[in-house]
């Protein structure tokens, strides 16, 4: 990567430090303080996860922390931390959209796009390092601050268990929260590249808009549903968007016959589902479909800066 | 390379029915301050748009080399420019433009930046959107300043600044940016506070050029008299493109007409730059 996406990036960053680095950390701070309240006993319940129909207690498991086995106690500790921890990821759906819709458009409404202009960065490179910035960089920021809350809460739960007398290495189960980040985030990556004609429509949409982009994006789209449903009683562009957004793991082959026993089925099924839903991406001609309307989006998308003034 | 930063060839640009640039042809020596001056509306923002590769235009235009419109990334090495609005990113810190523009541009000198902000009451560690109008300028100018550009346009720089800044500011500019290497392009309706730093003037109405000239010449071309009493008959035979009158007596502006000819009519002023354009405008010239 050139040293222009480089600054591009940090520039993009530091704009959206707020969605960037403040809102996952306040998330992450709010997630602090809620995991707190049951430890010191404030509320009744602890319950922060459910698996197979069990649920994770944060009070009965350090209660019954001694009845465990190790392998139980790292379990159970990966389910609990990450589980915390996941509230980190609330703002990042909401960053990614607001900020590919924002970008270029604001910088022609306050006319720093003719700062920026005069400066030797092409348009494709100031298009790209907008989408790289909220699209690939943002999740692995919030991942680190994801994986930095994991062990906050295994410092949370080790100081606990020390005063009930538990253990305490089992509390830091490292290797699966490594484990568990690098499948999360290979497999929101791959859900990204699904939605990425979304994506790439939302900064076509960003750098045309001449006021209010956000009706700009998503007039068109419902206007195309509304008009299907009316025309042709159709729900075709609807299921379309549905299946960019997530629909597609249903075709995916294999993923619903897993079962999980326990927690080394649980990571070898989540390698088994990310190689599975990686596989069907790849060999998916809806997939490179979306691939090219995406890319021709955004061509559209740099065209178009070229003229902003 | 040519000895022209610019050469334009029946450029032109038109919006819907609107010709805002009509066939244009110039072309801009290295080492001069060109003023590009004309009523609003009259094509000098389109004219630098195109030059800038800001907007698409028809015809044949070379700037530094470069097609303006296609490679705008290549041009920037060597130009710059300040726009007639303010553009720094209101949300930036001055010290994050100044990190930006070194991290991006080949030829910035932050030394020579710093230097220069250095001299001004800019805090470093405050927001673009907090600075005064006259600071937010100031940090533009001196982001400019210290990039070592070929060719630096300035549309309307001084705009809404108060006097003693705007003759600080092209000061500074003559003094300490300008050199026989680089060409300055200025556009401004204040006339007065730029013609004793232009070497060029290119007049431009309803997006086309009507003069294109060195100073120098300019005020050997046109010439103002105030005719004595008696002559003004012959006066009149002489041709002048604009008459008035002063006390009393008539005053008329020529142009092309020889000074010791018109010398014997009466008496010969040298015209302010401002004069000679009301006079081209609004005159037969």
């Amino acid at each position: 990567m050139n040293n222009n996406y480089i600054a591009l990036i940090k520039r993009d960053f530091l704009e959206g430090k707020g969605g960037y680095l403040w809102a996952p950390a306040i998330a992450l701070g709010i997630a602090v303080f809620f995991s707190l309240l049951p430890i010191l006993g404030l509320t009744d319940s602890g319950n922060v996860f459910v698996i197979n129909q069990d649920n994770i207690d944060l009070q009965e498991f350090l209660g019954r922390i001694n009845e465990h086995t190790p392998e139980e106690i790292s379990a159970g500790a990966t389910f609990i931390l990450s589980g915390f921890a996941s509230l980190v990821w609330i703002p990042l759906p909401f960053v990614i959209v607001f900020t590919l819709l924002d970008q270029l458009y604001s910088e022609r409404k306050d006319k720093s796009v003719l700062f920026w202009k005069s400066m030797p960065v092409s348009d494709t490179e100031e298009v790209l390092a907008k989408l790289i910035m909220p699209v690939f960089v943002a999740p692995i920021i919030y991942l680190g601050i994801f994986f930095a809350g994991t062990l906050i809460f295994a410092f949370i739960l080790s100081i606990v268990s020390l005063f009930i007398g538990g253990p305490i290495i089992e509390l830091w189960p490292i290797w699966n929260l490594i484990q568990g980040s690098i499948v999360l985030i290979l497999t929101f990556f791959t859900m990204l590249l699904w939605t990425a004609p979304l994506l790439a429509w939302l900064m076509l949409v960003s750098a045309y808009a001449p006021k209010v982009p956000f009706i700009f994006a998503f007039a068109p789209p419902a206007f195309i549903i509304a008009l299907e449903a009316i025309m042709f009683e159709g729900t075709k562009f609807a299921e379309w968007i549905g299946n960019r957004l997530g629909g597609w793991i249903e075709h995916v082959e294999g993923i619903r016959h897993y079962r999980v026993d326990d927690l080394e089925d649980l990571f070898r099924v989540s390698w088994d589902f990310l190689g599975s839903i990686i596989g069907h991406s790849l060999t998916s001609g809806s997939f490179w479909a979306g691939i090219i309307i995406a890319a021709a989006f955004l061509f559209g998308a740099i065209e178009i800066r070229k003229r902003a003034m | 390379m040519s000895e022209y930063v610019i050469e334009a060839n029946n450029l032109s640009k038109t919006f819907g029915d609107f010709k805002a640039l009509d066939n244009v042809s110039f072309k801009m020596p290295i080492g001069r301050i060109v003023g590009v001056i004309g009523e609003n509306g009259a094509g000098k923002t389109t004219m630098l748009n195109a030059v800038l590769g800001l907007s698409s235009y028809e015809g044949d235009l070379r700037v530094n080399g470069h097609d303006p419109m296609k490679e705008r990334n290549k041009l920037m090495q060597d130009v710059c420019f300040i726009a007639d609005v303010a553009t720094l990113p209101k949300w930036m810190k001055v010290s994050d433009v100044i990190d930006y523009v070194e991290s991006v541009h080949p030829r910035f000198n932050r030394a020579k930046a710093m230097d220069f902000l250095n001299r001004t009451s800019v805090p470093l560690n405050r927001k673009v959107k907090a600075l005064s109008k006259g600071m937010t300028v100031q940090v533009h100018l001196a982001v400019v300043m210290a990039i070592d550009a070929k060719l630096l346009v300035l549309d309307e720089p001084t705009l809404g600044l108060d006097i003693i800044f705007r003759k600080q500011f092209y000061q500074s500019l003559l003094e300490e940016y300008f050199d026989e290497e680089r060409t300055i392009i200025i556009t401004t309706h204040q006339v007065e506070e730029v013609e004793h730093i232009l070497s060029d003037v290119i007049f431009i109405k309803g997006g086309k050029i009507v003069l294109e000239e060195e100073m120098e010449d300019l005020t050997q071309i046109f010439i103002e008299l105030m005719v004595a009493p008696g002559n003004e008959e012959k006066a009149q035979a002489l041709g002048p493109i604009r008459k008035g009158a002063n006390f009393g007596r008539t005053t008329c502006i020529y142009k092309g007409v020889s000074r010791e000819e018109l010398n014997a009519l009466g008496e010969t002023r040298r015209l302010g730059l401002a004069d000679i354009f009301v006079a081209t405008m609004t005159g037969e010239g």
